[in-house]
C-alpha cells in the first residue's frame, strides 16, 4: 500500500527546476518552446487508459446490457419509427481516425434495426445551432455504406430554424421552453449516439441541446448560467448542467430515448506526433528530432497550409467505455470513466495560469480559430478544466499564447465577424450584448439562411461563445495574450498583449507579485484539475 | 690556508633548514655520509607537532633514496646512527623564532655552529604573500635566529636567477644590496629591500580591503551560488553559503595577489615572483654585516651526478616538463639556440653548500657563491635539444609496447628549436586555439534538452577536445614560463668564488666534497644520467599529473547533509518508484524527506537517541531508504540486515550490535512471527516495529513534538552503518562505516559515474549489500536521479521495469547479467537460427570496433534490444564477483557499457572500477577510485601480492573487536586479503583471495569457518572442511566430510553416509540458500592439515575437484538413469529450466551443478505446477540438492502428460532445419483468405449453432476455455465468438503444430496459433501466452491439453489458472458439441455437419481471485481449472450445479494425506 503523505504530488504534475527542459506550447498553428520560471507547476494529461480491445463487441454488449431499460433489440418492433441522433463534428476534436466511433455504433444499431424489421429510420446529426456538417464530413463520420444508404433523405443535419421540423414539448417550472426536432420527438424510439470527450458532454445535453431550437437554447446558454457554473466541466457544480437536466426530464416524459454513450481516452496523437503528449524531460533524441522536423516544416509553410496540415491529422482516441440505456444511469457511468481518465489531483491554486491555445477547438473544425474562438478556448475551456475550485486564484492572471490574428472564416462564422467588429467595440458586457443584440443576430434573415442552407454557425452562436468565457472573465484579474501579432484583437477582447511569454510572465508578476505561483497547462490538455 | 672539511666538521653542530626538499635531502645525506664525525645536525621538519615532525622525518625523509648510501654503509645500524647525529626539531621559518619558544630557540642557537637555510618557495608564480612568507619573512626569521648564536654564521641558499631579466656574465662580486635588474634603465631609482617588503604588505592589505567591497562581496556570492549548484549542494543553506563565499574571496585574493606580484616583479625586472622574492631574501642576508654569512646561488639544480647515485632526481625541475613534452610528441621547442641553459647536478650544489658551511665555521666566506656550470662548461640550448632528440630516438627504438613501425617513425621525429612566432603559429598554441574553437562549437551543437544519446556522444567528443585544450594550454604555459630562461636571458653565471674555495681543500679530502663542472661530459650526463633519472624518478609522477583528472565532486560532511541537500534541491523530482499490488507508486524527494522525518520522529518518540543502533530488516522498497535516513536523523546508526536472515541470525546480530530497536517490513514480520517472543526470551532490549507503525501518519501536533526531539547535527566521523558480514552463530564481525566513509564513497563514485537528474537506476541487489547501498542508493539520491524498486525479482518484472522505469543504469551481480544475457540471446535465437548467428557475428564485429575506435554501432544495429531495455541505458555496473568475459564481451558488442568494480564492505565498498570508456578492459577490475590509494603489499617477482588500500572510504574498524581491526587496518591501510597485481596504467587485476571467503555467482559472501561450525554438530561427522569450487563466474559451497565410523559401529558405511546427508539437509534447511552446502563429498582419509592443525583448504579443493570429476564421469551409468515415467517427466522439466541437454541429467544430478540459483527455483516451481505436477512441500523445494530429493517433494498428478520425445533440450539443436520464410504480404493475404474460407465453411457448409453469445465480455479481453475433441474446435470457437474471435490467439501444442518447418511456416504465418509446450517447463510458453493477454488479445486454450479420443472431457490443467491469475484476465467457458462426431481424433473426413458452441457465464478475474484468496498458488491454479471444467460440464449438461470449492479442496487434502502416508510407509519399509 502506498505510504500516506501530507501533501502528495500526482505524477501528472511536474515542477520546473533548474535542470528542466523547456516546454512545448502550441500557439495557433505553431509550436513554441519556452523556458518556464523555476518552480512553475506544469499539468500534463494523465497517460491514456488502454482502449477496449474490441470496440464492436463492447458496443454490442452495451446494447444487450442496458441500464434502466430493456435491451435495444427487445424494444424493437417491425414497422416502428426510429430516429438515431448522433453528435456532430464538434466531437471529438480533432476529428478522429476512421472508422469513427459513431460509424461503429451506427453499423451495429442500424443492422439490428433492420434485423428487427424496423425500416423507418432516420439518422440526424444533433448539431443544434452549430454549423451543419458538409456532405464530405457526413460521409467520413458514418462511412460510405451508411452514407450511401441513408443520405440525403434519411441522414441529415438537424435544422433549428425549420419551424415545421420542430415541435414544442413543453417547458420546465422555471419557464425554460423545450422545442425539439419533430422527427426525433415523434419517433417511437430515439436512439442517441454520443462521444464523450470532456465531462460537459453527453447526458441530457445530447438530446435537449443537440436537437433543440434557438429559443430553447437561449434559456440556458446565457451569461448568468455560466457565471453560476463552477465549473461547467464539473457536472455536479454546473448550473448549465442543472438546467439541461430539467429539460432532460421533459424529454424523458415525452420520448423513449435509448442513449448510447461512449467514453474515449485522451490519446490525441500516435506515432509521429506522440511526443506532444510526453514530458519534455523524458524526450529521446528521436522525439526531439521529430519535434524539430515538425517545427522546421511548419516554419516553411504559410499559415493556411499549416492549418490544413494540422487539421488533416486525425486524432487517435480509443474507446474506453460504452454504456447504453436510460440517459441518467448511462451518463453517470460514462462520467465516472471520464474522470478516471481526466482527473489530476492538484493541491493549491495558482496566481498565474499559462496556457497555449492550439489551433483546435470544437468550433473551428477545418477552419480558422478566430479571435472569439481564441477567447472561448482560453477563458472558456482551458479556464474551466477544474473540479471543486478554479486552478487559478480569484483575480489571478491568465496568460494565453496565441497570435490572435484578425481572421474569420466567412463561410462558417459569418455572424462572428459582425459580433467582433460591431458589437465588441461597443461593449463586452455579456448581459448587455444578450439583451440588446442576441435576438437581432438570431433573427437576421441572412444568418438564418446561411445557417439553414449553408454551413454557417447560427447567428446567435458568437454570443454563446462570448457567454462561454463569462465565468472565466469574472474570475480572472487579467488576461495577457502572449505572442499576439497585433494589438487590436487583444484590446477588443479586453486583454493585454505581450510580445512573448517571458514578457507576459513579467507583466503578470508585476501584477500578482514576484513570488506569484505559476501553473501551466500542457497542451493538448485533456484533463481536469481535481482541486483539493 | 688549506681547508680540511673533515676537521672543520668534526663535532660541529649544524642547523639545517629545508631538509625535506630535493637539495636539502641530498645535502643532509652527503653531510652524514662524508662527515660521520659531525657533532649534530638539527633538522627542521615543518609539522603541527614535534611528534608529527619526527614521524614525517622518519617516514618521508630518511626512507628516501638519497639516504641509500647511508643505508648501505650502516645497514640496520642506520637508525641508531641517525638518532645519534640528527635532532629533529619542528619549526616553521614563516613564524617568529622559527616557531620555537624563546628558550627553545636560544637553547638550540647556543648549540649551533652554522645555520644552513635551503628552504624556499620554488614555485615560479605563487601568491605574493606565500612567496614573501617563505622567501623573505622566512629569511628575516632565520637571520634573527642566527643572531642568537654565540658566533652567528648563516649560509643562505638562493638562486643564480635573482639576476633577473638581463644577459651577459653575472659575477659573484656584483653588488647585492639595492640590486634590481632594471637598475640601468630606471636611472636614479633606489631599491630598498625593507621598503619593498613594507610596500608588499600594504599591497596585500589593499587587496584584502578590496575583497570586502560590496560589489566584490556580491560577486563572490554569485560565484558561490553557482559553485554550490554545480557541486550539487544547497545554495540556500546559510552555512554552506557562508563558507562558499569565504572560499571565493580567498581564491580571488590569491589570484589578485599573484597578478600583482607578477606585475611588480616584472616592473623591477624579475621574470617571476620566485626570483623577485629570492632577491629580496638575499638582500636581507647581505645587509647583515655583523654576522658570518654567505649566499649560495645554484643555477638549475638537476639530477645527481654521483651522490647519492647517478641520476637521482625529485620533483619537477626546470627541464623535466619540457623533456616530458618532447617524449610525448612535441617537436617544436621555442628556444634561442645559442643561449646557455645553466644546469648543475644536485650533488655538486650540495657540495658547494657544505663547503661554504665548512668555511663559515672557521672564517668569513665570500658573500656570494654561484654553483653554476655555464662559465666553465657551457651547455647551450641547441646542444640540449639535440641530446634530448637523441634520447627520444633511443627511447622509442627500445620501446617494446605499441606498434614497432610507429615507434620507429616517432623516434625519428626529433625536437628542434623554433622561433617564438613559428611556435605560436604552427605548434601547441595553434592546437590550443583550434581545440577552443571546437569545444565552443560542440557547446553550441549540444542540445540542452531532449538530446538523448546525442548528448552523450557530444559529451564524449567534447571531453576529448577539452582534454586537448587543457593539455595544449598547459604546454603553452610551460613554454611561456620558461621563456626567460630558454629564449630571452643569455646569462653566463660566474663561479670564481666556488672554484677558489674548492682549490683550498686538501687534496685527500676533495673526494668528500666535489666540484668539477668543467669535467662534465654533457653527452654522458644527459643520455646516461639525467634523462634516465628523470624517466625513473620524475616522469611517472608527471605522467600521473598530466592525466585527465577526475571531475571533483563535493564530499558531503555527513549523510544528513547529503539527504537534506538532495531532498531540498530536487524536492519536486521523483526519487523512488515501485509498482505494488498492481498500483504504481512514486515518491518525490519532498515525499522522501517527509517520510524519513516521520520515521525519525517515530523512532525518537520511541526512545531512540543519538548513539543507539537500529536494525533494518526488509527487502528493497522505498521504505528501506526512508527508514535508513530516519534512523540517521535520530542520531542513531543503522544495522542493515539481509532480509533472508533467519530468526537466529537476527537475534545474533541484535545481540552483537546491541540494537535498541528493529524495524521490519510487514512481510518479514509475518514470516518471522516468533521473533518478538525470542527477543524477550533472550533478554534483549531491542524493540520491534513494522513499517506500518513507523510510517503511520500522526496528527501534526504529535509530529511536531516528535521532530523537536531530533538532534540538530551528527559528526562526520560518527557511525552511520554497522554491517555484519557473517554470523549465524558465534560473534559476527560488524564493519563500522562512518558518515564520512559513505559520503566519500558517494563523491568518489559520482566523479566516475556522471549521474544527473536525468538518470534512473533499477535497484535489484539487496540494499543491505554496501555495493547496492552506495552505488544504487546513495549515489543516485545525491544526484537527484530516480530509483525504481521491484516488488519481486523475476525475469518479467525486471524486463518490464527496465523498459518502463526510466532506467539508465543498473547495479548487479554476474547472475543478473547472465539472466539478462540469456533473455537477449534467447530472443535473438527464438526468431531463427540464422538471425541469432548473424547477431553473434555483429556483436563480435561491434566489440572489435569499440576496442579500436571511438565508434559504437550497437545502439543502432541492435536498436530493438536497446529500445526493449527502455532505450536509455548508459551503463551496467557489475560487482560482487568476477563477471564472465564472454558476457562482458557480448554486452560490449551489443553496444552496452558494462563496468566492473571491486571492493569490500570494509571499504564502503568500492576500491576500483573500470571507467566508462568505449574500449573494454578485460580481466581487470579497473583503476582505484579518485582518492583511493591501492597498492600491492610485498609483491612477488611477478608483481602479485596482497591488495591493500587506503582512503577516506575505509571503515572505522570492526565493532567492539580491536584485534580484528588491528589485523585488517595497519597504518590506515586496509588489508583486503585479496591477491592481485597492478599494471602500468594502474589497473588492478585480481588473481585470487588469500582469505577464504566463498563468493557465489550472486556475489554473496559465504564464510567457511562459520559454516563449518554449524555443520560440524553431528555425532556422525568426524571432521569436515568447507571450500568454494568454481561455478561459472562464482563459486559453490562444497563440503568434504569424514564420517565418524566409530560412533555407531553397527551402522553400515552407506547408512552412516545417509545419516550424515540427513544431518546436512536439516542444517541446510535452517540456512539461507546461498549459505547451504550445495555439494557434499565423503572421504575416508583424514583431512590434510598444517603443522598447526589447520585444515589445508587448498588441498581440500584439489581432493574435491578430483571427486567431482569422478562423479561426472560416472554420472550417466545406466544404473543411475531414470527409468520410470515419473523420473523422466521430472528430468524433462529440469532439463528445460536449466537449459541443459536431457541426457546430461540423471536423478543423481545436483541442482547446483546444473546452475540452479534462487531465480531458477522460482522458474522450476512454476514449470512443475504448470506441467501438472504438484509440490507437496513448496517450502522444501529449494532445499533439494539433487533430482532424487526434488522428486520426493514433487508428484505428478494423474493425467499429467508424460514427458517423451523432444521435451528438454536434446544434444542436437531443437530446430535443425532452416526455417521457411514467408513474406508478410503473402501471410496477410493468406490470412484474409483463410478468414473468408473459414467463415464460409462454418456458416455455410456446416450446420452450426451458437448459444450464449451475450455472455461474451466486451469490456475486457479474456481467456476462452473449451473442451477439445476435434480439429474443428478451434475454428468453431472463433466463429462462435464473432467479433471477439477476431485476432484471438490460440495456444496450441508446440509438439504437434510446430514440430516441422512446414507446419511452423503455416502456423506462424497464417494462423494465430501460439506454440505451447505441453510438457516440461512451460514457463517460456506461458510467458509468450501472457504477453498476448497483456497486450489485450483474447486467448483460446483447451485446458485438457489434447483432443479427447472418446469425446469425453478429460481433466483441466491448472495452466489456465496460472494464466488467468498472472495476466489478471477472466475466463469464458465454452462447450463445443458435435465436433467429435463430425471429425474425431484420428479422422480427416467429415462425418457430420451438425456442430455447435455454448458460451457460458464469464468468470471475472476478481471472482477467481476472491475464490483463491490466501491459497497456495499451485492449489489456486488447480481450483480454477476445476471451476472452469465444472462450468463447461454445466454447459454440456444444461445444468446449473453450483461449484463447491470447499468440498473439492477437502477432497484434495485427504488425497494428499493419503499420498504422504503411503510415501512414509515406503520409506520405513526401505529403511527396514
Amino acid at each position: 500500500m502506498a505510504l500516506q503523505l501530507r501533501r502528495k504530488t500526482h505524477e501528472s504534475v511536474i515542477y520546473i527546476d533548474r535542470d528542466s527542459a523547456p516546454r512545448i506550447m502550441p500557439s495557433g498553428e505553431d509550436f513554441i518552446l519556452e523556458d518556464l520560471p523555476i518552480g512553475t507547476r506544469v499539468l500534463y494529461p494523465n497517460p491514456p487508459i488502454k482502449g477496449l480491445p474490441n470496440r464492436e463487441a463492447a458496443i454490442r454488449y452495451a446494447l444487450n446490457h442496458p441500464h434502466g431499460c430493456d435491451p435495444l433489440f427487445a424494444q424493437l418492433e417491425p414497422g416502428m419509427r426510429v430516429t438515431v441522433a448522433v453528435d456532430d463534428i464538434s466531437l471529438p476534436l480533432p476529428p478522429m481516425a476512421t472508422p469513427d466511433i459513431r460509424q461503429s455504433v451506427l453499423e451495429i444499431v442500424l443492422d439490428m434495426l433492420a434485423g428487427h424489421g424496423v425500416d423507418d429510420v432516420h439518422v440526424i446529426i444533433a448539431n443544434s445551432l452549430h454549423r451543419k456538417m458538409t456532405e464530405w464530413e457526413m460521409k467520413r463520420m458514418v462511412g460510405k455504406k451508411i452514407f450511401d444508404e441513408y443520405y440525403p433523405d434519411r441522414y441529415y443535419n438537424h435544422d433549428a430554424e425549420w419551424a415545421d421540423g420542430l415541435i414544442k414539448l413543453g417547458e420546465t417550472k422555471h419557464k425554460e421552453p423545450l422545442v425539439l426536432n419533430r422527427r426525433a420527438a415523434e419517433s417511437d424510439l430515439l436512439i442517441y449516439v454520443n462521444i464523450n470527450l470532456v465531462p460537459m458532454d453527453g447526458g441530457h445535453k445530447s438530446v435537449a441541446v443537440g436537437l433543440c431550437d434557438y429559443e430553447s437554447l437561449r434559456a440556458h446558454h446565457e451569461p448568468q448560467t455560466i457565471r453560476d457554473s463552477d465549473s461547467y466541466m464539473d457536472p455536479a457544480r454546473s448550473e448549465l448542467n442543472h438546467k439541461v437536466h430539467r429539460l432532460g426530464k421533459i424529454v424523458d416524459e415525452h420520448l423513449n430515448v435509448f442513449h448510447i454513450e461512449t467514453a474515449i481516452n485522451n490519446r490525441m496523437y500516435k506515432g509521429d506526433m506522440d511526443f506532444l503528449l510526453k514530458n519534455e524531460d523524458d524526450f529521446t533524441a528521436f522525439d526531439r528530432m521529430k519535434f524539430e522536423a515538425m517545427r522546421y516544416t511548419m516554419s516553411k509553410l504559410p499559415r493556411p497550409a499549416r492549418r490544413k496540415l494540422l487539421h488533416s491529422r486525425p486524432a487517435q482516441y480509443e474507446m474506453i467505455a460504452c454504456h447504453a440505456g436510460k440517459t441518467e444511469p448511462v451518463h453517470d457511468k460514462i462520467i465516472e470513466k471520464a474522470f478516471d481518465q481526466y482527473a489530476i489531483p492538484v493541491q493549491g491554486q495558482c496566481d498565474i495560469l499559462i496556457t497555449g491555445i492550439p489551433d483546435i477547438s470544437p468550433y473551428n473544425v477545418y477552419s480558422i480559430l478566430n479571435p472569439l474562438l481564441v477567447q472561448v478556448m482560453g477563458l472558456g475551456y482551458h479556464f474551466n478544466f477544474y473540479r471543486n475550485k478554479p486552478l487559478l486564484k480569484k483575480g489571478g492572471v491568465l496568460i494565453i499564447h496565441h497570435p490572435c490574428y484578425d481572421e474569420f472564416d466567412h463561410k462558417f462564422h459569418p455572424s462572428y465577424i459582425e459580433f467582433f467588429n460591431r458589437l465588441l467595440p461597443e461593449t463586452r458586457d455579456a448581459f448587455v450584448l444578450r439583451d440588446k443584440y442576441e435576438r437581432e443576430f438570431a433573427n437576421n434573415p441572412s444568418y438564418v439562411e446561411m445557417y439553414r442552407r449553408g454551413n454557417a454557425y447560427h447567428g446567435a452562436h458568437p454570443f454563446f461563445m462570448w457567454y462561454w468565457g463569462e465565468n472565466g472573465r469574472q474570475h480572472v484579474g487579467k488576461v495577457i495574450a502572449a505572442g499576439a501579432e497585433n494589438a487590436h484583437v487583444p484590446a477588443m477582447l479586453g486583454w493585454e498583449r505581450a510580445d512573448n511569454l517571458t514578457e507576459a510572465i513579467a507583466m503578470a508578476r508585476s501584477f500578482m507579485g514576484s513570488s506569484a505561483e505559476i501553473t501551466m497547462l500542457h497542451q493538448p490538455m485533456i484533463g481536469i484539475a481535481d482541486m483539493e | 690556508m688549506n681547508l680540511s672539511p673533515t676537521e672543520i666538521f668534526n663535532d660541529r653542530k649544524i642547523f639545517l633548514i629545508g631538509s625535506t626538499g630535493f637539495l636539502g635531502k641530498v645535502t643532509l645525506s652527503m653531510l652524514l655520509h662524508s662527515f660521520p664525525n659531525i657533532g649534530r645536525v638539527y633538522v627542521t621538519v615543518r609539522a603541527r607537532s614535534q611528534e608529527e615532525s619526527e614521524a614525517r622525518f622518519w617516514n618521508s625523509v630518511i626512507t628516501a633514496p638519497p639516504f641509500d648510501p647511508l643505508r648501505e654503509r650502516y645497514g640496520s645500524a642506520l637508525d641508531g646512527f641517525i638518532r645519534d647525529k640528527v635532532v629533529v626539531v619542528g619549526g616553521d621559518i614563516g613564524d617568529t623564532n622559527l616557531g620555537y619558544s624563546d628558550d627553545e630557540a636560544q637553547r638550540i642557537a647556543d648549540d649551533v655552529d652554522v645555520v644552513l637555510n635551503s628552504a624556499g618557495n620554488v614555485t615560479f608564480n605563487p601568491t605574493l604573500e606565500s612567496a614573501l612568507r617563505t622567501n623573505v619573512v622566512g629569511t628575516q626569521n632565520v637571520i634573527a635566529f642566527a643572531k642568537r648564536m654565540k658566533r652567528p654564521a648563516l649560509i643562505h641558499v638562493s638562486t643564480c636567477f635573482v639576476a633577473g631579466n638581463r644577459s651577459g656574465p653575472v659575477w659573484e662580486s656584483d653588488p647585492v644590496m639595492g640590486y634590481f635588474p632594471r637598475k640601468h634603465e630606471l636611472e636614479g631609482v633606489e631599491f630598498d629591500v625593507e621598503k619593498e617588503i613594507k610596500d608588499c604588505a600594504k599591497l596585500a592589505d589593499r587587496v584584502r580591503e578590496e575583497a570586502r567591497d560590496a560589489m566584490m562581496v556580491a560577486h563572490f556570492r554569485e560565484s558561490a551560488r553557482k559553485r554550490l549548484n554545480d557541486e550539487n549542494r544547497d545554495a540556500d543553506d546559510p552555512d554552506a553559503m557562508g563558507l562558499a563565499v569565504a572560499r571565493e574571496r580567498k581564491v580571488w585574493t590569491r589570484t589578485r595577489l599573484t597578478e600583482l606580484g607578477v606585475e611588480r616583479s616584472a616592473f623591477w625586472g624579475w621574470p617571476n615572483i620566485y626570483t623577485y622574492t629570492k632577491a629580496l631574501g638575499e638582500q636581507l642576508v647581505a645587509a647583515e654585516k655583523g654576522i658570518v654569512r654567505s649566499i649560495v646561488r645554484p643555477s638549475i639544480v638537476e639530477s645527481a651526478l654521483a651522490y647519492p647515485f647517478p641520476g637521482w632526481n625529485e620533483g619537477f625541475t626546470t627541464t623535466a616538463p619540457i623533456i616530458f613534452l618532447v617524449l610525448k610528441g612535441q617537436t617544436q621547442i621555442p628556444a634561442n639556440e645559442k643561449l646557455i641553459l645553466d644546469i648543475t647536478p644536485v650533488d655538486q650544489v650540495a657540495s658547494v653548500m657544505l663547503a661554504v658551511a665548512a668555511q663559515a665555521c672557521i672564517e668569513e666566506p665570500q658573500l656570494v657563491h654561484q654553483a653554476a656550470t655555464g662559465d666553465s662548461n657551457p651547455n647551450n640550448m641547441d646542444r640540449i635539444i639535440g641530446l634530448v632528440g637523441l634520447y627520444k630516438r633511443k627511447h622509442f627504438q627500445e620501446k617494446e609496447s605499441g606498434f614497432k613501425l610507429l615507434n620507429e617513425v616517432v623516434a625519428r621525429l626529433e625536437p628542434r628549436a623554433v622561433s617564438t612566432s613559428s611556435f605560436e603559429k604552427l605548434s601547441v598554441p595553434m592546437f590550443n586555439s583550434a581545440a577552443k574553437k571546437a569545444s565552443s562549437l560542440l557547446d553550441r551543437a549540444k542540445p540542452r534538452w531532449g538530446g538523448g544519446r546525442v548528448v552523450e556522444v557530444i559529451d564524449r567528443i567534447k571531453t576529448s577536445v577539452d582534454r586537448v585544450e587543457e593539455l595544449t594550454h598547459e604546454t603553452t604555459e610551460a613554454f611561456e614560463m620558461f621563456r626567460p630562461f630558454t629564449i630571452e636571458n643569455a646569462y653566463i653565471f660566474r663561479s670564481d668564488n666556488v672554484r677558489a674555495l674548492f682549490q683550498r681543500f686538501q687534496k685527500d679530502e676533495q673526494g668528500l666534497l666535489s666540484w668539477y663542472p668543467e669535467k662534465l661530459d654533457w653527452y654522458d650526463y644527459w643520455l646516461n644520467i639525467h634523462l634516465p633519472g628523470l624517466k625513473k624518478w620524475v616522469f611517472p609522477t608527471l605522467e600521473e599529473d598530466m592525466r585527465a583528472q577526475p571531475k571533483r565532486i563535493y564530499t558531503y560532511r555527513d549523510l544528513l547533509e547529503l539527504f537534506e541537500t538532495s531532498t531540498r534541491r530536487h524536492a519536486t523530482r521523483v526519487a523512488m518508484r515501485i509498482e505494488r499490488d498492481g498500483r504504481k507508486e512514486q515518491y518525490t524527494y519532498a515525499d522522501l524527506r517527509e517520510l524519513a522525518t516521520r520515521a525519525a520522529g517515530f523512532l525518537a518518540s520511541e526512545g531512540i537517541k543519538p548513539g543507539d543502533r537500529v536494525m533494518l530488516v526488509s527487502h528493497n522498497a522505498p521504505e528501506w531508504g526512508m527508514t535508513y535516513f530516519g534512523v540517521l536523523k535520530t542520531g542513531a546508526s543503522c544495522i542493515p540486515v539481509d532480509p533472508e536472515s533467519s530468526i537466529d541470525e537476527i537475534i545474533n546480530f541484535a545481540q552483537a550490535g546491541e540494537a535498541a530497536g528493529i524495524v521490519m517490513s510487514e512481510k518479514l514480520y509475518a514470516e518471522h512471527s516468533p521473533l518478538r517472543a525470542r527477543l524477550s526470551e533472550e533478554g534483549l532490549p531491542a524493540r520491534l516495529w513494522t513499517f506500518n507503525q513507523v510510517f503511520a501518519l500522526p496528527d501534526e501536533q504529535t509530529e511536531d513534538a516528535r521532530i523537536a526531539l531530533l538532534p540538530q547535527r551528527v559528526t562526520a566521523q560518527s557511525l552511520a552503518s554497522l554491517i555484519f558480514t557473517s554470523g549465524t552463530t558465534g560473534r559476527p564481525k560488524g564493519v563500522m562505516l562512518s558518515h564520512r566513509n559513505l559520503t566519500s564513497m558517494v563523491s568518489m563514485l559520482s566523479s566516475v559515474f556522471d549521474m544527473s537528474t536525468k538518470d534512473g537506476v533499477l535497484s535489484v541487489l539487496p540494499l543491505h549489500h554496501t555495493f547496492e547501498f552506495s552505488t544504487g542508493f546513495l549515489t543516485p539520491l545525491s544526484r537527484g536521479a530516480q530509483i525504481t524498486y521491484l516488488p519481486e525479482l523475476t525475469g518479467d518484472a525486471l524486463a518490464s521495469a527496465i523498459k518502463n522505469g526510466h532506467v539508465t543504469g543498473m547495479v548487479g551481480v554476474p547472475a543478473l547479467w547472465e539472466l539478462l544475457h540469456r533473455r537477449i540471446k534467447n530472443k535473438l535465437y527464438e526468431k531463427s537460427d540464422w538471425i541469432g548467428k548473424t547477431a553473434d557475428a555483429m556483436i563480435q564485429a561491434n566489440a572489435w570496433l569499440r576496442d579500436r575506435t571511438p565508434l559504437n554501432l550497437g545502439p543502432i544495429v541492435f536498436s530493438p534490444i536497446h529500445e526493449g531495455l527502455g532505450g536509455r541505458i548508459r551503463y551496467f555496473i557489475s560487482g560482487g564477483s568476477a563477471l564472465s568475459e564472454k558476457i562482458q564481451k557480448d554486452f560490449q558488442g551489443l553496444g552496452f557499457t558494462i563496468l566492473e568494480g571491486y571492493g569490500l564492505t570494509e571499504a564502503s565498498p568500492v576500491l576500483t572500477v573500470t571507467r566508462p570508456e568505449n574500449r573494454m578492459l578485460t580481466g581487470s577490475v579497473g583503476r582505484p577510485l579518485p582518492g583511493v590509494e591501492v597498492k600491492i603489499a610485498d609483491p612477488d617477482p611477478s608483481g602479485v601480492g596482497e591488495v591493500i588500500a587506503r582512503g577516506p572510504n575505509v571503515m572505522l574498524g570492526y565493532y567492539s573487536d580491536e584485534t580484528a581491526t588491528r589485523e585488517a587496518l595497519i597504518e590506515r591501510w586496509l588489508y583486503t586479503g585479496d591477491l592481485g597485481k597492478i599494471d602500468d596504467d594502474g589497473n588492478l587485476f585480481l588473481v585470487g583471495r588469500s582469505k577464504e571467503i566463498i563468493v557465489d555467482t550472486n556475489g554473496k559472501n559465504v564464510y567457511p569457518d562459520e559454516l563449518e561450525e554449524i555443520y560440524l554438530h553431528s555425532p556422525y561427522v568426524k571432521e569436515l572442511s568447507i571450500v568454494g569450487l568454481p561455478d561459472g563466474p562464482g563459486e559453490k559451497v562444497t563440503c568434504l566430510v569424514v564420517a565418524d565410523d566409530e560412533y555407531d559401529i553397527a551402522l553400515s558405511r552407506t547408512e552412516l553416509r545417509r545419516r550424515v546427508e540427513e544431518h546436512f539437509r536439516e542444517v541446510s534447511a535452517s540456512l539461507p540458500y546461498y549459505k547451504r552446502v550445495k555439494v557434499l563429498h565423503f572421504t575416508d582419509i583424514e583431512l590434510p592439515r598444517t603443522a598447526t592443525r589447520k585444515v589445508k583448504r587448498g588441498e581440500v579443493v584439489n581432493i574435491l575437484q578430483a571427486l567431482e570429476s569422478n562423479k561426472k564421469s560416472d554420472k550417466s551409468t545406466p544404473a543411475d538413469r531414470a527409468t520410470d515415467a515419473e523420473s523422466r517427466w521430472l528430468i524433462g522439466i529440469v532439463a528445460n529450466v536449466s537449459n541443459r541437454p536431457r541426457d546430461e541429467i540423471s536423478l543423481n544430478s545436483h541442482l547446483s551443478d546444473l546452475g540452479f540459483d534462487s531465480l531458477m527455483f522460482v522458474e522450476l516451481a512454476t514449470a512443475i505446477e504448470s506441467a501438472g505436477g504438484s509440490i507437496s512441500a513448496p517450502e522444501r523445494l529449494n532445499e533439494a540438492q539433487d533430482l532424487r530429493e526434488l522428486a520426493s517433494v514433487v508428484s505428478r498428478r494423474p493425467g499429467a502428460v508424460p514427458s517423451e520425445g523432444p521435451s528438454g533440450r536434446s544434444s542436437e539443436p531443437r530446430f535443425d532445419e532452416e526455417e521457411i520464410y514467408v513474406p508478410s504480404l503473402v501471410s496477410v493475404a493468406g490470412n484474409k483468405a483463410g478468414d473468408v474460407l473459414q467463415r464460409l465453411f462454418y456458416d455455410r457448409f456446416l450446420d452450426t449453432h451458437y448459444e450464449g453469445q451475450s455472455n461474451i465480455p466486451p469490456h475486457t479481453n479474456f481467456i476462452v476455455a473449451a473442451n477439445h475433441s476435434s480439429h474443428l474446435d478451434m475454428g468453431l470457437t472463433k466463429m462462435a465468438l464473432g467479433e471477439a474471435g477476431k485476432d484471438m490467439v490460440v495456444l496450441a501444442a508446440a509438439d504437434y503444430f510446430f514440430d516441422t518447418k512446414y507446419k511452423r511456416a503455416v502456423m506462424e504465418n497464417f494462423t494465430n496459433l501460439v506454440p505451447m509446450e505441453r510438457t516440461g517447463s512451460l514457463r517460456q510458453s506461458l510467458r509468450h501466452a501472457r504477453s498476448f493477454l497483456d497486450r489485450g488479445y483474447n486467448a483460446l486454450i483447451f485446458p485438457e491439453g489434447t483432443r479427447s479420443l472418446t469425446g469425453e472431457m478429460a481433466g483441466f490443467k491448472p495452466v489456465i489458472g496460472y494464466l488467468a491469475l498472472h495476466a489478471r484476465v477472466g475466463i469464458l467457458p465454452v462447450y463445443l458439441h458435435g465436433t467429435h462426431e463430425a471429425m474425431p481424433k484420428g479422422s480427416n473426413i467429415l462425418k457430420s455437419r451438425k456442430v455447435g458452441a455454448r458460451i457460458g457465464r464469464y468468470l471475472e478475474v476478481a471472482e477467481l481471485e476472491e475464490m483463491t484468496k490466501g491459497m497456495p498458488r499451485a492449489e489456486a491454479y488447480r481450483l480454477i481449472a476445476a471451476l472452469v471444467k465444472h462450468q463447461v460440464e454445466n454447459l454440456r449438461d444444461n445444468t446449473r450445479r453450483p461449484f463447491d470449492a470447499k468440498a473439492i479442496r477437502k477432497k484434495w487434502r485427504a488425497e494428499r494425506r493419503a499420498q504422504l502416508a503411503e510415501r512414509d510407509d515406503t520409506t520405513v519399509m526401505s529403511n527396514e
